[in-house]
């Protein structure tokens, strides 16, 4: 009885421990980066990854991978534009028939040259069944590969694709070396033309990464060595950044960004939105009627759900019923249908749920916004008769067990810099990503067009009618939430367009 | 009974920590009257609002939850699983622990190598393993775990119990008289081993509360938004600075309950040897 005693004084004692253990403003923040003499070593905290090779990749641990690999195209940070990377040129006249004109003098970090047999490896690999590739959907329209000489690949397409390039923004079109055995050692020793090479990888704790002395950008990087710890819990990437072990810790919430901001030190980043889809799935009831999904949306109140993600509506938070984010070209604004309690109540009834009806919502408990978003989905949406049953579980298990067998579900998601790739993935009847289960001919037929079409005002008029059927009948809200990375004061340069790619190489420590 | 309220009257620490227990019994049943406040309420306005602003007696959380309501809630899933569970894995451990001492023998050994074997788990990874099977937890699914994480413990007490009886006059004379074993063990038995089984029960009661308070913190407790004070304590820690009685109260509350629970079972250990 004594050890229970002593065991309850010391969780009372911890507890108080911790309280008092709260440091000033002055005691934080203040050893931060790491500039030994000449090295210069840039320290990120982030998620422990699952799968890292490209092609099967999760899209986690992005300082790793977009560190170590290289891509056809990257995206500039600060202006939002396409430009070359591996590919030098690009260009199609009709959109069928595409010609890469690649980099000289490019080589991989084993040494060997980069050629356009890379280039059509990388995306005959997408075919591979075994892979799993999550482009596989997209490159199916490649008809043909040829490599006329080494630094040119001409790509034909079975039907017009105008915006095909975009594709090879995508975090899983990493250019892979054709030398190299990725089944066996990508996921120990990745090996790409990236920024970085590889120095040693402890899978699931850490990576250290060395200047490539040969990069093809010359200045780049700028950084001398890149050190990753993967760390399974946010709140400890965060205690190593105020403890001055880290410098870049990716991923926060918007509760430990209030906090940081009080503190002197720390910089807050917010390269881009990111969405967080509460997707029904229309498979099955009671979700598979669009009654039931209108009611659910006429029950929502976007400033309610704004504030339970510590931001503001229209500012740093948006709200609508369509995938595509209001920060593309191709986004057609149309005003919110209004909170209605007494329509959500009427739809339900005409559903056949006059007494209400239980969900069960699932979503990533560990993951920003996650738990917030769920818990005020549950409070907005009981008014209306919904019982929202919340089921939250570690991302991991909520990934590989829940997500895309969910009645309902809150996932997170990047933002594709061509809302085809998305459309494509995730509402498409035969995406691999269909967490909805949407599966609407019409759908299916727009997103097709789309793809295809040359004529920029046709497409987005295909864009308008696409949004206008997702507020009619979609299985989506898309909840915008801001991307927020925490970084020492010292880091200087930090960049990650929409593609998600982090630019590291750019990155130094002042 | 006399004896028991004499020594409760000389002991302060006894009459200290029945009158948290009971406060904390008062509050778990008047909670809903205590507080004007659902515990699933977002006040938007009043998000980690101090002690006392808006009306929130103890703050709220990020969500604009008044701690004070969620504090009273949790109380009652708290106290209803571990005195549950304290009942289950008392009366599993009883007929476990006397059916093995009473036959002795084989059934003897088979029962307490599976109890050691039980045993030689730690009783939280037992439960989060269990857990990690069932899913999700549920109070049903919450008393079920705990109770069998405990139940060897119980086991081994009452067998113990069982064997220092078993030997005196009136279990012979109950053998003697041609009574069934169901009734030598649970009438004849079983009400002179209750000393050491009801400090068992308090006992496994003030465990559970902890085990119940850490399965919270460590994320695979009660779901969210049921308040479970070992929750509280954990989806609030990246507020602490900034939101302290987040994290503070429910601290407390799980540490008050332990603390008088323990110092009231230590009572009744020392009525029970004293009366022995």
């Amino acid at each position: 009885m004594k050890k229970l005693l002593f065991l309850a004084m010391c969780f009372l004692i911890v507890t108080t421990l911790i309280l008092s253990g709260c440091t000033t403003e002055e005691e934080t923040g203040e050893e931060t980066g790491e500039e030994t003499g000449e090295e210069m070593v840039i320290r990120v905290a982030e998620q422990v990854p699952n799968l890292i090779t490209p092609g099967a990749w999760d899209g986690q641990a992005f300082s790793l991978n977009s560190s170590i690999y290289d891509y056809l195209i990257e995206m500039d940070a600060n202006t939002g534009e396409l430009v070359p990377a591996l590919a030098t040129e690009w260009d199609s006249p009709e959109g069928k028939v595409w010609t890469f004109k690649l980099r000289e003098g490019v080589t991989f970090h084993d040494g060997s040259d980069f050629t356009a047999e890379d280039v059509k490896f990388t995306l005959e690999r997408t075919q591979d069944p075994e892979i799993g590739h999550l482009k596989a959907e997209d490159l199916q329209v490649v008809e043909k590969i040829e490599t006329p000489d080494d630094h040119t690949v001409v790509i034909t397409l079975a039907e017009a694709f105008p915006t095909f390039y975009y594709l090879f923004t995508d975090y899983n079109l990493a250019i892979l070396s054709s030398d190299y055995d990725y089944g066996m050692l990508g996921e120990s020793a990745p090996m790409g033309t990236g920024a970085f090479k590889l120095e040693e990888m402890v899978p699931k704790e850490s990576a250290m990464l060395v200047k490539n002395e040969n990069y093809w950008d010359p200045g780049l990087p700028k950084a001398d060595a890149l050190m990753i710890y993967f760390v399974p819990d946010i709140d400890s990437s965060i205690s190593l950044l105020e403890a001055g072990q880290v410098d870049i810790v990716p991923q926060i919430s918007p509760i430990i960004r209030d906090r940081l901001q009080g503190l002197e030190g720390f910089t807050i980043v917010s390269p881009y939105q990111e969405s967080r889809f509460i997707a029904m799935a229309a498979d099955r009831e009671p979700f598979n009627d669009n009654n039931v999904r209108l009611a659910f949306k006429y029950a929502m109140d976007p400033e309610f759900l704004a504030q339970a993600c510590q931001g503001v509506l229209g500012e740093s938070i948006f709200y609508n019923e369509t995938p595509i984010v209001n920060s593309l070209a191709q986004y057609k604004e149309i005003p919110f249908r209004g909170r209605d309690i007494e329509r959500s109540k009427e739809l339900l009834a005409e559903a056949g749920y006059p007494d209400g009806l239980t969900v069960e919502l699932y979503y990533a408990s560990d993951h920003p916004y996650g738990t917030d978003i769920s818990q005020a989905l549950k409070e907005i949406a009981a008014p209306a008769g919904f019982d929202l049953d919340l089921q939250g579980y570690p991302r991991d298990i909520y990934l590989a067990q829940h997500w895309m067998d969910a009645p309902m579900s809150i996932t997170g998601w990047g933002v594709r810099v061509d809302p085809s790739m998305l459309l494509m993935l995730a509402y498409h009847s035969e995406g691999p990503w269909n967490e909805s289960h949407m599966s609407d001919p019409e759908v299916d037929d727009l997103i097709d067009k789309i793809r295809n079409e040359v004529d920029p005002s046709v497409r987005q008029s295909h864009y308008d009618r696409l949004q206008e059927i997702f507020v009619e009948r979609g299985t989506v809200i898309n909840l915008q939430v801001p991307y927020l990375v925490a970084t020492s004061t010292s880091v200087k340069d930090y960049r990650q367009p929409v593609t998600m790619l982090v630019q590291l190489k750019y990155a130094t420590i002042e | 009974m006399n004896i028991f309220l004499l020594q409760l009257k000389k002991s302060p620490r006894a009459i200290i920590g029945l009158s948290v227990l009971l406060l904390w019994v008062f509050i778990a049943f008047a909670g809903p009257s205590m507080t004007t406040r659902s515990y699933t309420h977002m006040d938007m306005e009043y998000q980690m609002a101090a002690p006392g602003e808006g009306g929130h007696t103890l703050g709220t959380d990020a969500l604009g939850r008044d701690v004070l309501s969620r504090i009273v809630y949790g109380s009652r899933s708290i106290l209803t699983i571990a005195l549950m569970t304290s009942l289950f894995s008392s009366i599993a451990g009883i007929i476990i622990g006397f059916t093995a001492g009473y036959f002795g023998g084989l059934v003897d050994t088979i029962f307490l190598r599976i109890m050691d074997i039980l045993m030689a788990i730690p009783p939280l990874v037992l439960a989060m393993v269990i857990l990690g099977i069932l899913g999700n937890s549920t109070i049903l699914s919450l008393t079920i775990i705990v109770s069998i994480a405990y139940t060897p413990a119980t086991a081994r007490v009452a067998r113990g119990a069982l064997l220092t009886c078993a030997s005196n006059e009136y279990v012979d004379a109950a053998r003697i008289r041609g009574e069934s074993h169901f009734y030598i063990m649970f009438i004849e038995i079983l009400p002179n081993t209750i000393g050491p089984v009801l400090v068992e029960i308090t006992a496994r009661f003030a465990y559970s509360i902890m085990m119940i308070a850490s399965l919270g913190f460590l994320g695979v407790g009660l779901q969210p938004p049921t308040p479970d004070w070992g929750m509280m304590v954990i989806e609030n820690k990246s507020i602490i600075r900034t939101a302290p009685w987040t994290v503070l109260y429910p601290s407390l509350s799980i540490a008050s309950l332990v603390i008088a629970i323990s110092l009231f079972s230590d009572f009744i250990s020392k009525v029970m040897i004293h009366e022995e």
